[in-house]
């Protein structure tokens, strides 16, 4: 796993980095933005913890450029100051999450753990190859029982491989996924040293073989050690979730994952139009520009149909034929018109981009099949997951209910936890909310035993508490809890949290489901 | 449809993935994907695919052009060539006949639908003796 901080304050980058280092991550500094970027462009990271008032180039920026350039590392925000505001702009920014500071660095490293858990399906605590298992909690490597002793390097060039179990690694691959950016790079000889004595502690407990070469590659985990065990595990995961799994689903939620990929490529169509439109305001017309415009909205008028944007096709469309046919002729000959055409250009382009702005509508009419079967998902606006909330306040469950509902979120509420199992293993939820205080063991209580559930570890949880004190938070985490939300609650940025988390479940359910069932689809 | 390969030549990331995934997904094909006619004209040179999805306008060279350079080709002149364009009017389903193309299917299209089309337009989905004579054009 590796991290970048971006921080401007060398005191927190210090203690930030000596406490990852001790953690068993791969860290990246950079103390501005512009540095940050350089280094968040070169190198693949699993989170980027940014700092919101940095130098040269500020952390929502940061954030912001990042999804629009297809980046999808897990970002954390480090932000001095407390308003709900400021965390709701860092959210939508596309940030994961967020930490205030002062904070304590217990509840932070233990946030950071249970956002990587929950940015990855990879990442879960405990990795296994067969009867391999990797500890991440622990930093323990064993195999059938049987410990292996390695160096902190080995221990993280096994993880990686255990991360990522098909794959070939070359020697520079590994460096660059293993070497921290400022640290003297080994050469090959050093990694093929490291391979060397794994190999070693491997065969000792019985597992020769596991690390094979691939000649002129590199090196994976030879395919006989891969059980099918691990496959069938996520499989039943995706059956769990309640959806059938068909092909024009996967396809809805491939292209709706492609739309996120490419969003920022019908972003830039759009700006070019809003140039053009700005330079004719002012009353220039730059040939160009004009046909650049023409181009790009062509290109749009062709594109976002495709992705359920019927109105944006529409829209891209007439602003085409608009600037074709009569932008010219209005601009040089009659300047009353060209007022008229500005107007008229200007509210064309005003409703695309809000057309744009509407995330979620990306869901919208994805697959329309010439046969006429409805649609997979009908409203634009609903994101389709279920929750299940348990809280002993009547007027706090109502309150969520109705505002996750009006979200288009299923809910299923319990006001104790008596009939809880009960009701998980029928109303099988995607998200689970869990009030802190619920009577005879406490909340916290009932979330360890989900976690230690294997038919339910995965299921992210979201605590509701009244106190925000340190201890509670610390126990939130300890206990496998993602997140937790203080009363009274705040509409917007319980909403705001909730939705975040379930479309990167969606997310990461998408790149399961393509993975684990594209193959049988395809033969 | 099982070992069946297609190139697809547009510029366009987001229409060359989704077409690749409606492909894959709901075809079964094996997709190859070019980004401009130069690209294109190699691949049809190199892999054979059994039909080739084409964009109109290619940075390079348009897809008429592109269409001419591989009928002029021997070795890729079987191949049968599907447009795929944003400006599709009744009256250019003459022409289109004339130049030789198979079909044209209209941008943008639904995901599920270009693979059903694509697929029509080949025969690949029935009968192949039952393949249109004249091109078919598709509305999207």
């Amino acid at each position: 796993m590796r991290i970048l901080i971006v921080d401007d304050d060398k005191n927190i980058v210090e203690v930030l980095t000596k406490l990852l280092l001790q953690q068993n991550y791969v860290v990246d500094t950079a103390e501005d933005g512009e540095i940050g970027w350089e280094l968040a462009e070169g190198w693949q990271y699993d989170l980027i913890l940014l700092d919101v008032m940095l130098p040269k180039l500020d952390g929502i920026s940061f954030c912001r450029r990042l999804r629009e350039r297809k980046n999808k590392a897990l970002v954390m925000l480090l932000t001095a100051r407390d308003s709900t505001t400021d965390k709701l702009i860092g959210l939508d920014s596309g940030a994961d999450d967020y930490v205030v500071k002062p904070f304590n660095i217990l509840e932070f490293s233990a946030r950071i753990r249970a956002l990587i858990r929950r940015g990855s399906t990879s990442a879960l605590p405990v990795v296994t190859c067969g009867d391999l298992h990797l500890d991440t909690n622990m930093h323990e490597v064993a195999y059938q029982g049987k410990p292996l002793k390695c160096s902190r390097k080995e221990y993280l060039l096994l993880e990686l491989f255990l991360r990522n179990q098909k794959r070939v690694y070359s020697c520079q691959e590994i460096i660059a996924h293993l070497w921290e950016f400022d640290a003297e790079p080994p050469n090959d000889s050093t990694v093929r040293s490291h391979i060397k004595n794994i190999r070693r502690e491997l065969k000792t407990v019985g597992a020769d073989g596991f690390l094979e070469t691939v000649y002129g590659q590199g090196y994976r985990i030879n395919p006989l050690f891969i059980s099918a065990t691990n496959n069938q595990i996520v499989v039943q995961k995706v059956q769990s979730s309640g959806k059938q799994v068909g092909k024009q689903e996967i396809l809805d939620l491939s292209v709706r994952e492609i739309w996120q990929q490419t969003k920022g490529l019908s972003l830039e169509r759009l700006s070019v139009m809003e140039q053009f439109l700005e330079t004719i305001k002012l009353g220039i017309f730059d040939e160009n520009l004009y046909q650049q415009a023409i181009h790009n909205a062509h290109k749009l008028a062709g594109s976002l149909g495709m992705f359920g944007f019927d109105s944006g096709s529409t829209l891209a469309r007439r602003i085409e034929i608009l600037l074709q046919v009569e932008s010219q002729f209005l601009l040089k000959s009659q300047p009353a018109d060209s007022r008229k055409f500005v107007k008229q250009l200007g509210l064309l382009v005003l409703k695309l981009s809000q057309v744009l702005a509407e995330p979620i509508q990306v869901s919208n009419n994805v697959l329309v099949p010439a046969t006429d079967t409805p649609p997979l998902v009908s409203d634009p606006n609903v994101i389709s997951a279920k929750i299940l909330l348990v809280d002993q306040d009547l007027e706090v469950q109502t309150t969520i209910k109705t505002l996750l509902e009006t979200l288009g979120l299923q809910m299923v509420c319990l006001q104790e936890q008596e009939h809880f199992w009960g009701m998980l293993r029928s109303s099988n939820p995607d998200f689970l909310i869990i009030d802190i205080s619920i009577p005879i063991n406490n909340g916290l209580a009932l979330c360890r035993s989900v976690r230690q559930n294997p038919d339910w570890n995965w299921l992210p949880v979201l605590f509701l508490t009244a106190n925000d004190d340190f201890s509670t938070r610390q126990q939130v985490f300890s206990m496998g809890g993602d997140d937790y939300v203080t009363k009274p609650i705040v509409v917007e940025e319980i909403s705001t949290r909730i939705l975040n988390r379930i479309k990167r479940i969606e997310s990461i359910r998408t790149k399961i489901e393509i993975s684990y069932t594209k193959d049988e689809f395809i033969s | 449809m099982k070992g069946k390969r297609i190139l697809v030549i547009d510029d366009d990331e987001d229409i060359r993935e989704v077409a690749k995934l409606s492909l894959e997904i709901i075809a079964g094909l094996d997709v190859i994907l070019a980004r401009s006619s130069y690209e294109g004209l190699q691949k049809a040179l190199s892999e054979q695919p059994d039909a080739i999805l084409l964009d109109v306008m290619l940075p390079d060279m348009d897809g008429v052009k592109t269409f001419q350079e591989l009928q002029a080709n021997p070795v890729t002149k079987h191949i049968p060539v599907i447009l795929l364009t944003a400006k599709v009017k009744a009256s250019d389903q003459d022409h289109f006949a004339s130049l030789g193309f198979l079909a044209l299917i209209s941008k943008p299209f639904k995901p599920a639908q270009l693979a059903q089309q694509l697929l029509a337009s080949l025969g690949w989905n029935e009968c192949p003796a039952n393949l249109p004579k004249s091109p078919q054009i598709f509305y999207n």
